[in-house]
């Protein structure tokens, strides 16, 4: 480990602690002020002792299992129900979406067929068709995969067509001088032209991901981290939706950190950013 | 020089090449009005003119990049129908690509045409001591200098052995040091190649430098037509001889502001 990574490593650390440390001190003020605050504003130490406790709330009917055991056991299935249908999503979203946005960008056709329907799926708020989603498969599992799917779907479709637009001219027009053919050129060129800028966006799209599958999951499911979150929302308890919001945080983190460690393997070549 | 009778030879033919570009509720520039101009067998031609004059555009016509809207390019005798290996490209932008190492961006043509790998690796490695970069093929594009990539830009053409060599202002954008002693060494490079040649440059100096006749490209049309009969090898002092800095002068009232209000059509060629 070098020491630009050590530094670098401290200072995240450091903010970390600044967030959690101002966060107390403001639960202590408001402690302060009124003792019965809480409930809406709580510690540390109650959100990650009680709150955490109190998820045993969720155990499936009929189950008795209680206490810290059987509120990880809670979490850890909602999670990965979660899991589910984001990964599912995204890779089927990315997908589509690549396919769909190199095929705009080689075929004038496509072009003139797709770019109207793009630029109206691009500006409608995704978030507004999760009702859609959710009523077309009646709150069943296959709806909110889709749904994440279409969002990360809408997301890499832009991003590739104006990716494969962005590999410079002089690139392109140097492998047709060199005789290859337009889908040869599109093959040699473009495609692995693209992946650097393609790449950020897979980084974006996966952050979004999970926010995307949490919407859906506050319409239309029984369960998954969203179901939790929105079940414990509406009934005040705010450390719950708390613990569930720092567990979304660290998947969101864990996975960015395995794409950036793809990243610096598989680019080596590609100037570093971001 | 020994191969005057080549000089005579047309190797590239613009008859009436015209450009012009629609454009939305505008009237339709015309970039390029009637060029007519033939490029001998293995001379070096420069074309010279005034940013926006359409010299790009017509280095790109003669590549078979763009089409022209009237006339037509002959290589050969023969209409161009496209872009072909048989006329190599060194564009101002490099077009190396940034994912493949030396060696693999000099050897792309050659691999895309199924020559075979041992022969491959020989010509690369061949072109690759022309300019100078023996000893970097594992290197990416990002760990090159401005001047390297040039050089990669250029092997990667001649490797093919094309029959003609165009250069869109190829040095314009390396700082003066590099671009000097990559104008000396294309200079090297061309007297051992010896093929048809067209570049594209605002350089009067560089124009001067390297080519046999230089032409001016001004308002739509060919306005100044040279020979420079500068003998090779042409040493670095020739820049500064009198017969050298008066041609340029020359071409300086050519290409210059006081050009642009009194249009002088003059053939010395």
């Amino acid at each position: 480990m070098t020491t630009g990574r050590v530094s670098r490593l401290a200072w995240m650390l450091a903010g970390v602690v600044l967030f959690f440390a101002a966060w107390e001190l403001a639960a202590v003020y408001i402690d302060s002020v009124n003792p019965r605050a809480d409930r809406i504003f709580p510690h540390w130490s109650s959100i990650l002792t009680d709150s955490v406790r109190e998820l045993e709330a969720f155990v499936p009917f009929g189950d008795t299992a209680t206490g810290y055991g059987a509120a990880l056991d809670v979490l850890l299935e909602h999670s990965l129900v979660t899991m589910r249908r984001v990964f599912l999503g995204t890779f089927a979203g990315i997908a589509v979406g690549v396919l769909a946005g190199l095929a705009m960008a080689y075929s004038r056709v496509v072009f003139h067929l797709l770019n109207p329907i793009l630029n109206l799926v691009r500006t409608a708020p995704l978030l507004a068709l999760i009702p859609l989603f959710v009523l077309w498969f009646s709150g069943r599992e296959v709806g909110i995969v889709l749904f994440v799917a279409f969002a990360v779907f809408v997301m890499m479709f832009v991003a590739t067509y104006h990716a494969a637009q962005n590999v410079p001219r002089a690139q392109r027009w140097f492998a047709l001088t060199m005789g290859a053919k337009k889908l040869e050129m599109f093959r040699s060129v473009v495609v692995p032209g693209m992946i650097p800028e393609l790449f950020g966006q897979i980084r974006i799209v996966f952050a979004l991901a999970w926010s995307f599958a949490l919407g859906a999951e506050f319409t239309g499911a029984q369960k998954g981290l969203g179901f939790l979150m929105i079940q414990s929302e509406r009934f005040g308890f705010l450390g719950r939706v708390i613990v569930v919001v720092l567990l979304f945080t660290i998947y969101a983190v864990v996975v960015d950190t395995i794409l950036m460690a793809l990243r610096r393997r598989t680019l080596r070549w590609a100037p570093v950013d971001g | 020089m020994s191969d005057n009778g080549d000089l005579d030879r047309t190797k590239i033919e613009l008859r009436g090449v015209g450009k012009r570009f629609e454009r939305h509720r505008q009237e339709p520039l015309t970039v390029l009005d009637s060029v007519d101009l033939t490029v001998a067998e293995k001379g070096f031609l420069s074309i010279v003119g005034p940013s926006g004059s359409g010299k790009s555009t017509l280095l790109f016509m003669i590549a078979g990049l763009e089409a022209p809207t009237s006339g037509e390019v002959l290589v050969e005798g023969q209409p161009i129908k496209g872009p072909s290996a048989d006329r190599g490209v060194v564009f101002q932008e490099d077009a190396i690509f940034p994912w493949r190492t030396v060696r693999r961006n000099v050897e792309y043509g050659l691999a895309l045409r199924g020559v075979p790998k041992q022969e491959r690796r020989e010509r690369v490695d061949r072109y690759l001591e022309l300019v100078k970069l023996t000893g970097f093929e594992g290197l990416y594009p990002r760990q090159l200098s401005g001047g390297m990539k040039k050089r990669v830009a250029i092997a990667e053409v001649l490797v093919n052995e094309p029959q003609v060599l165009l250069l869109d202002e190829p040095f314009g954008a390396l700082d003066y040091v590099t671009k000097i002693s990559l104008q000396e060494e294309l200079g090297r490079i061309w007297q051992r190649a010896r093929l048809t040649t067209v570049m594209v440059t605002h350089d009067i100096e560089e124009a001067l430098f390297l080519s046999d006749r230089v032409v001016v490209l001004r308002d739509g049309g060919l306005r100044y037509d040279v020979t420079v009969p500068f003998e090779r090898p042409r040493p670095h002092e020739l820049r500064n001889e009198p017969r050298f800095t008066e041609l340029k002068e020359r071409l300086w009232s050519e290409i210059g502001p006081a050009a642009r209000s009194a249009p002088v059509v003059e053939n010395q060629a």
